[in-house]
């Protein structure tokens, strides 16, 4: 996490910014945060009004000034990039809420009809907040008993102050949102006969196996891991040799907490090379600088125990080979098997979202399910959203596909904007 | 031995000469708070400054009531001194103390100008200044007739700079007392004709002119409490502005007066580097005087001064300062003797950075003549344009120019 940038610092920056016409960062913005006319307004000293457009935009300002990727959206956009290095937007983005909380206007009365939205992480959220905005009643369901889905409980500890989430969640309040927390949620069914529009962003939550014998108690979940330790009550491993099987931005949230846990050594073991892991290198450099070591080009093959107690990880060597598909695939190299001693196993190699094979609806490849750019599914009425439908994996994105199904749902339902 | 430098310092000779005074350089301090102590003097001069301008001081028992804070900036874009405000008055330190700085930095600095600045009302006032810095061996004496407060002209509240007659009297008054001590007259640029008060000058029999002074303005207002800035207790005046942003009017009113009198001219107002400097000789200043810039980044700001002009001067072939005085004078000419010439718009594709601000620029404040294409690169439409050159002007990459068209 970085400083907050000092108001002159803020401005400085604010008037570095090219104003371009047609502001590509904005277009690179999953929610299209409209910035340079935030930075405009930060230059004349209207914070207030910054915060204004930011929080129009984005329903979880306080959560992605802290942690949006910018160097995957914005500032990757920025036609100063190469010229001088990109205008530091989320930085300037995470000036504008924590200078300033402009009050959100009173909510218009809502319509009699409500609708529902299931599942309360960024997508449910966004999706809440703005039927409210456009005048709709909405039943939130979600199994948990605190909203925030991924980023309350999958994040690495010490990566996220939750409290930019709840602040997220404070400016919701008065809106005409119920909601159903921390009880089983109903059927897709139940609840599709129930309302004219269904949002269903679920989340994934299934951990993707790695196929190997003695898994499933050897192995630790690192979602399960990741949310013990955000609930409070989190495994102790101090002293502990770690593994983490992964590759992905949240392997790097296990292996950071496993650290926090009191870990002696964090290795993380990925079947590619550095350069084809899909992860922020901002993440990648924090982790490296907390002593977690990478083991590339390594497949897990077998899990080494005696009487029930874990002793490390029997690994492959693999080779990528170009098969010219989008990108090459690692093979195994027989014979070149080589042992990481552990003595935690963590599995963080993705997850999955559960089908509720009770409702007729398409399913995509690769566990999504497709969406329109309404982020309507196969079946009418029914939209979705989050990480059931794109595995992009970031809170904007999210957001984004909660905010175009809210937008969606509207028209379809009659209402003008 | 120190190590041989990779390339030779340029061997220029910076000194110049000024009413019959050597300077070894043509940068001088002055009359500012950065000259109002003498230890503050003795390391602007130590620090390589040709000489120093002692702020104003005036008869003993003036009246100095200073009121604080005195300094407020213009910010602009993130910049935080663009210009630079002071409601700042002359000296508390009278002429007894002054008349002692002149007779110890004469001694000590035998090389250096040691000049001192002078403000008074009545003749006696004057005159008996200028015979205690005249006896103290001072090399120059300057008038402050254009302090923006305080200012003791024909009427309350004006400066002796913004009457003609005033000037041609009271410059009579001081050179009467200097004799052979050469005086210089600083005027204000905030007349409706500064060569009429610079003939006034001339014919008072003053040897000189500093132009000019801070220019008399409102730094802003609180829009909170509606208090002027700098504020002191809700109340507040006019300032003199000083820094970068008056060196256009600065140059202007050096040329105006090089054009039309024959008269030695100590420029003045908005000089912050050697480049700017070169500006204000090629307008007709023979030697510059600096405050601001001092003010905010040191006396150490005479190392670039020095060496930039040395450079420059060796690549142009000049030999001498005096080979720039005036060289700009001949090309500035009235309106309507300008060529008439068409221009046009010419972009490099290579180096543009996509951002559009040109388009902007010309859509909502020229000729509509620029259109962005899809590839986001701006394209110039040569029946639209007219040449006003107003897009190489916003363009953050500098790849845009003007051509002529024959």
């Amino acid at each position: 996490m970085f400083d907050l940038l000092s108001p002159h610092v803020a401005h400085r920056e604010a008037w570095r910014c090219l104003v371009c016409w047609d502001a590509p960062c904005t277009a690179a913005c999953p929610v299209h945060v409209p910035i340079p006319e935030f930075i405009a307004r930060l230059r004349s000293n209207d914070v207030v009004g910054a915060e204004e457009l930011v929080r129009e935009a984005n329903p979880l300002i306080s959560t992605c000034g802290e942690i949006c990727p910018d160097e995957q959206y914005c500032s990757r956009a920025c036609v100063l990039r190469d010229a001088e290095g990109p205008i530091r937007v989320r930085e300037l983005h995470r000036f504008v809420t924590a200078s300033a909380h402009a009050p959100w206007p009173a909510w218009a009365p809502s319509r009699p009809e409500r609708l529902a939205v299931v599942g309360a992480g960024p997508a449910g959220i966004a999706c809440a907040r703005e039927l409210a905005a456009l005048g709709w009643g909405v039943d939130v369901y979600e199994r948990d008993a605190a909203a925030g889905g991924v980023v309350r409980h999958a994040l690495a500890v010490g990566r996220f102050a939750v409290e930019r989430l709840d602040s997220d969640l404070d400016a919701l309040r008065g809106a005409p949102i119920t909601w159903h927390m921390g009880h089983a949620v109903p059927s897709l069914r139940e609840i599709l006969e129930s309302y004219a529009a269904v949002f269903y962003a679920p989340g994934t939550h299934r951990d993707v196996l790695l196929d190997l014998q003695g898994e499933d108690t050897l192995m630790v979940s690192g979602m399960e891991f990741l949310r013990g330790w955000r609930m409070g009550q989190g495994l102790d491993l101090t002293g502990k040799e770690v593994v983490v099987v992964g590759g992905g931005n949240a392997s790097l949230d296990v292996a950071l907490t496993a650290c926090h846990a009191g870990a002696a050594r964090v290795v993380l073991v990925y079947r590619r090379g550095p350069r084809e892991m899909p992860v922020w290198r901002r993440e990648l450099e924090q982790a490296s600088s907390k002593g977690i070591s990478v083991e590339y080009y390594a497949h897990p093959v077998g899990i080494i125990a005696e009487a029930g107690v874990v002793r490390g990880l029997q690994c492959r060597r693999t080779r990528l080979v170009d098969h010219g598909g989008r990108r090459p695939v690692p093979e195994d190299m027989e014979g070149f098997d080589f042992i990481l001693p552990a003595d935690v196993l963590l599995r963080a190699v993705g997850s999955e979202p559960e089908r509720d094979e009770d409702v007729d609806v398409r399913w995509g490849s690769k566990a999504t399910v497709p969406v329109t750019e309404a982020m309507e599914t196969s079946r009418r009425g029914l939209f979705a959203g989050g990480d059931l439908v794109s595995r992009e994996g970031t809170v904007v994105a999210a957001a984004s596909h909660g905010l175009r199904a809210a937008r969606a749902i509207h028209r379809m339902l009659g209402g003008r904007s | 031995m120190s190590a041989p430098a990779l390339r030779p310092s340029p061997t220029v000779n910076l000194e110049t000469a000024f009413l019959g005074l050597r300077l070894e350089n043509p940068f001088l301090l002055s009359a500012a708070p950065s000259t109002d102590d003498l230890d503050m003097a003795r390391q602007g001069l130590d620090a390589g400054w040709a000489g120093v301008v002692l702020k104003t001081t005036s008869v003993e028992g003036t009246p100095v009531p200073l009121a604080y804070p005195m300094m407020s900036a213009m910010e602009w874009a993130g910049r935080r001194l663009v210009g630079m405000g002071n409601i700042d008055l002359i000296s508390e330190h009278h002429i007894d103390a002054v008349e002692e700085r002149v007779r110890i930095l004469t001694r000590e600095f035998p090389a250096k100008l040691i000049a001192a600045s002078i403000m008074g009302s009545r003749k006696e006032d004057w005159q008996s200044l200028v015979w205690r810095l005249r006896d103290a061996g001072v090399h120059l004496i300057e008038c402050s007739f254009s302090c923006p407060q305080g200012s003791m002209g024909e009427r309350a509240g004006a400066m002796v700079a913004q009457s003609a007659s005033a000037t041609e009297k009271v410059a009579g008054w001081v050179k009467e007392a200097a004799e052979h001590t050469p005086v210089l007259i600083k005027i204000t640029p905030q007349v409706a004709d500064v060569v009429e008060i610079a003939r006034a000058v001339k014919n008072g029999g003053a040897d000189g002119i500093t132009a000019s002074n801070s220019v008399p303005a409102l730094m802003g207002v609180d829009i909170d409490t509606f208090a002027p800035i700098p504020s002191l207790g809700g109340l507040g005046t006019y300032s003199g502005f000083t820094g970068p942003a008056i060196k256009p009017l600065t140059l202007r009113t050096v040329a105006e007066i090089a054009r039309h009198v024959s008269i030695p001219i100590s420029g003045n107002g908005g000089i912050c580097t050697w480049s700017d400097a070169v500006e204000l000789f090629a307008v007709g200043a023979q030697n510059i005087q600096i405050c601001s810039a001092v003010m905010h980044h040191g006396f150490r700001i005479i190392d670039d001064l020095k060496s930039g002009l040395a450079r420059y001067m060796e690549r142009k072939g000049f030999t001498s300062v005096s080979d720039i005085v005036g060289k700009a004078l001949p090309h500035i000419v009235d309106h309507d003797e300008l060529p008439r010439r068409t221009l046009r718009s010419r972009i490099d594709e290579s180096a543009c950075l996509r951002c559009g601000v040109c388009f902007v620029a010309c859509r909502d404040g020229g000729h509509q003549a620029i259109a962005m294409r899809e590839d986001r690169l701006p394209v110039v439409d040569d029946e639209r344009c007219v040449g006003c050159g107003l897009c190489p002007l916003t363009c953050p990459a500098g790849c845009i120019r003007m051509e002529i068209i024959p």
